[in-house]
């Protein structure tokens, strides 16, 4: 049956999708993009601590992986989005580490100052400073934490995707995410004393 | 020193729904374009079945012929016969599994049904 060039590629699974690009489709790639680079440079963007750039580098490279994948890839071998993030995890583990030695992490400075006093920019600032202050107290855990925090909560993954992801067991993670949110409020709470936030 | 009110900063589920928001955002469209251009590039294109079919299997030489539907199936046998010449043992046993498990999608492989049915059975 050959119902491949009647489906249109919005209903294909990631897998599919995949299989299609490998087999020489380059609009599945496209549908494939549309749907994994978003979360794939979000998750970036919180493992390297807010740094756009770095974390589109990441994107990028991640996703070129995937298309060097593609024509190996077997079906029932696992998730694609599963593959990607353990990739993405480990390029931003790969660049903190670098980024390490060279002492580029933002501080609590970062923080951008109030300008403009119209509704939308106010939003819009309170947005950013929500995200500055996540990524510094996200800064402040220990890595295996930090990744399983960010993938529990923000990407919203089960335990046992995030267990394939950081290659540990359930229980492992259920640990990482328990102690890392504790370790979380606790750092945002220090912060704010250290930082003397204003509520104006 | 005066109380200070809980404010969004402090709050781990504030600060979650923030990322949240931000990881809903579609992603830049310079950055989506390079990685079209990625994918583009990496692409496996069927190519004419004199370069590298080993790299992209019996799939890209299917392909560009127009895939089984297109095969009659003298044509079938014979180009099954030239890929089984030029494929690696493990290219043969992959692709054949796959065909055999009804998997051959993944290949570009898709028998059509006079194929799959027992000859002795008519």
């Amino acid at each position: 049956m050959d119902m491949r060039a009647d489906q249109t590629n919005l209903d294909a699974s990631d897998e599919v999708l995949l299989a299609r690009y490998g087999a020489g489709d380059p609009a599945a790639a496209r549908t494939l993009a549309a749907r994994l680079v978003p979360r794939v440079l979000a998750l970036a963007t919180r493992l390297l601590g807010g740094d756009r750039a770095e974390a589109e580098d990441v994107a990028q490279e991640a996703m070129l992986r995937l298309w060097r994948a593609a024509p190996g890839w077997r079906a029932g071998e696992g998730r694609v989005s599963t593959w990607l993030y353990r990739v993405t995890v480990n390029l931003c583990t790969d660049r903190r580490r670098r980024a390490a030695r060279r002492e580029v992490y933002p501080g609590p400075e970062a923080l951008p100052e109030a300008e403009d006093t119209a509704p939308r920019a106010a939003e819009r600032l309170a947005q950013a400073q929500r995200l500055t202050a996540l990524d510094a107290a996200l800064a402040d855990l220990p890595e295996r934490q930090r990744q399983a925090v960010v993938l529990r909560h923000i990407e919203g993954l089960s335990n046992p995707e995030i267990a394939e992801i950081l290659d540990v067991g359930v229980e492992a993670v259920e640990s990482l995410t328990a102690r890392g949110k504790r370790a979380l409020t606790a750092s945002l709470a220090g912060r704010r004393e250290e930082l003397g936030y204003h509520d104006g | 020193m005066a109380e200070k009110p809980k404010i969004p900063q402090d709050d781990p589920e504030a600060l979650f729904a923030a990322a949240r928001t931000e990881a809903a955002q579609p992603a830049p469209t310079s950055l989506m374009a390079r990685i079209e251009a990625d994918a583009l590039a990496q692409l496996p294109v069927p190519r004419a079945y004199a370069q590298a079919p080993a790299a992209t299997g019996f799939a890209g030489v299917l392909a560009a012929l127009g895939g089984w539907p297109a095969m009659g199936g003298f044509a079938t046998a014979v180009l099954a016969g030239f890929w089984i010449g030029f494929a690696s043992p493990s290219d043969l046993l992959d692709a054949g599994f796959a065909l055999a498990t009804g998997e051959g999608e993944a290949y570009g492989l898709v028998l059509p049904d006079y194929l799959l049915s027992d000859p002795d059975e008519g």
